[in-house]
């Protein structure tokens, strides 16, 4: 398999191709669709060579240089380190790929060691990275985190990568994919989404190439104050709770996920570490589970529902109310040191025209005290469903609201064992894992959350009937990468 | 690659990049030196960044500007203090307000 040069090798020194410049002008405007203010500027050197920048739109800023210099493509950006040269665009980009150590995992679905990439995309995603990070560089957008906590404090960001493709069938397919993370990642953040189009692209490459990625496109959020553990995708949600009550000397978290309405549930056997997990870990995988929504069919469904009790100021509760939706998180961050918090999120979702079906889709409850760590959820409920206006409702909005709030019972779980070493290293059997993982993932979902990379198999967890697992690895920068999914026991023992 | 970006209107900052561009330019083809001469001297390895600072577009790093001086044979206090009245006026204002106009500046032959 080979990379598409994305352009053609042209004479030396002279302007860019109509068509060159079509691709670069086209990423700045997907780039700008997508609220990203960016302008553009190209101009030829005295000797007659072209050159072309990508400029933050408010400061002027170049945030990426492209050339082409005595026959070769260029790119300097304030992101990375020297100059990158290639006889193409697609071989720059590659290039700065390549010293990306998270998407050392990337193989491609023959495990072939060549990166099959897009060039188009990866050329936007190039550029996107570069104002993402630019705009981590400014110092009056840098949040400057200095640990896991800070950088779920910093500004949270949203990343959506979409795809239309026509197959070899001539059927159009489209692809979505989020994600979340905060500027301080933005660059992983950016490369892998562009990943996920590549991996799009993979299954109409025997297509017509000239339509691929002519439809992609890119939006781009930055949600200030947003907790990303927090928030909770409206097409992905997840309902899972811990519960390790029952066995507080278990040597690693139950985790259990209900679905269907809670009539189905299995374990979720997890190694994520060898004894424990932190409470940030447990929401890293919390939060990256997926799960297709829990219904409810009328309003006995949901007063069957056991209630829960929860600690939570309703001054802790914010809620965005839509049209067909209530999103309701609590904005408050991690639990201070001594004190007792709960943190839940509650998505409610009506369906106009439909028999009062209520979706309950995400909750989550767990708590700190100090350095103790208990993780446990209750039956999720309907909270405060008595308090919802009907005749809101049946206008076509919902109201939530909190009642019967009382305080959680005290945690009793184990102690955090600090001396424990954590996640193993990701070396050469990880990297050949995740690389089958990831070939073998029919609908990957790669989420990015602080410096955490969880790729997930979506479809085995959408289709869940069985035994899903999570395998975590650290990077030597202190960041990890976690596969969940239904592993086969063959790819097991690559990491035995 | 250098980044400091000033915060002001967009226009301002744009017309004083190109107003810094042309001066540089001048003071380069002054010197008689091609952009990939200059591009030599200052020790940058892409000589279309030359081309793109005389169209108005980024900056000298600070880390460069005695390089820069030295090739375009001013002394780094005039590269300097001119170049601050286009990438950072309102420093320069601050700075150089009350100051009595005696500096021999670049800028103002360059004006001429």
């Amino acid at each position: 398999m080979s990379v598409i040069p994305l352009f053609s090798p042209r004479d030396l020194s002279s302007d860019w191709s109509q068509k060159e410049l079509a691709e670069l002008y086209r990423v700045e405007d997907t780039l700008v669709q997508a609220g990203i203010s960016v302008e553009t500027e190209r101009g030829l050197t005295e000797e007659g060579d072209p050159w072309f920048v990508f400029c933050r739109q408010e400061t002027g800023e170049v945030i990426i240089h492209f050339a082409r210099c005595d026959g070769l493509y260029l790119a300097v950006g304030s992101f990375f380190e020297g100059v990158l040269r290639g006889n193409s665009f697609s071989a720059i980009v590659r290039q700065f790929l390549e010293n990306q150590p998270l998407l050392l995992t990337r193989g491609s679905r023959n495990n072939n060691t060549n990166l099959f990439m897009h060039p188009s995309a990866m050329l936007m995603a190039l550029v996107t990275t570069a104002f993402l990070v630019s705009q981590e560089i400014d110092p009056s957008y840098s949040t400057n985190p200095t640990s896991k906590e800070d950088l779920l404090k910093g500004d949270s960001l949203l990343l959506r990568v979409a795809q239309a493709v026509r197959t070899s069938y001539g059927e159009a397919k489209s692809s979505t994919t989020e994600f979340a993370g905060t500027t301080s990642n933005a660059a992983p953040a950016a490369l892998l989404a562009a990943i996920l189009v590549v991996e799009d692209s993979q299954a109409d490459r025997q297509g017509d190439l000239e339509s691929q990625g002519k439809n992609l496109s890119l939006e781009v959020a930055n949600a200030p104050h947003i907790d990303p553990a927090l928030s909770v995708s409206q097409e992905q949600q997840a309902l899972i709770y811990a519960q390790n009550e029952d066995n507080p000397a278990t040597d690693k978290i139950e985790i259990s996920i209900a679905a269907n309405g809670f009539e189905e549930e299995a374990e979720l056997s997890t190694i994520l570490a060898p004894k424990t997990v932190t409470v940030s870990e447990f929401i890293e995988l919390a939060e990256n589970a997926t799960l297709p929504l829990s219904s409810f069919t009328d309003e006995s469904d949901i007063h069957t529902a056991p209630s829960t009790n929860y600690s939570a100021e309703e001054s802790d509760i914010s809620a965005i109310v839509g049209i067909n939706d209530v999103v309701v998180s609590a904005d408050s961050q991690f639990i201070p040191e001594g004190t007792y918090q709960v943190i839940a999120a509650y998505n409610v979702n009506y369906a106009e025209n439909a028999l009062n079906t209520y979706n309950f889709t995400a909750y989550r409850e767990f708590n700190e005290i100090s350095a103790e760590l208990n993780l446990y959820l209750d039956e999720p409920v309907e909270v405060g469903y008595a308090a919802i206006d009907r005749s809101i409702l049946e206008d076509g909005f919902l109201g939530i609201a909190f009642d019967s709030v009382v305080e959680a019972t005290p945690a009793t779980a184990p102690l955090l064992n600090e001396a424990d070493e954590g996640l193993p290293d990701y070396d050469v059997n990880a990297d050949n894992f995740v690389k089958q993982f990831i070939a073998s993932a029919s609908d990957l979902q790669v989420l990015l959350f602080g410096t955490y990379l969880i790729l997930v198999d979506n479809d085995q967890v959408s289709n869940f009937n069985g035994h899903l697992s999570v395998y975590s690895w650290d990077f030597q920068d202190g960041s990890s990468i976690s596969v969940v999914g239904i592993i086969p026991d063959e790819m097991i023992e690559m990491i035995a | 690659m250098y980044s400091n970006p000033q915060k002001l209107g967009g226009d301002d900052v744009k017309a004083l990049r190109i107003e810094a561009g042309q001066w540089l330019k001048y003071l380069r083809e002054k010197r008689g030196l091609s952009q990939r001469q200059l591009a030599t001297k200052v020790g940058i390895d892409y000589y279309t960044f030359i081309s793109q600072l005389e169209t108005g577009r980024g900056r000298i790093p600070p880390d460069r500007y005695e390089a820069w001086a030295k090739a375009l044979g001013i002394s780094s206090y005039d590269l300097v203090y001119n170049l601050m009245q286009y990438y950072d006026p309102v420093s320069f204002k601050i700075l150089f307000s009350d100051q009595d106009a005696d500096t021999v500046s670049s800028t103002e032959q360059f004006n001429d």
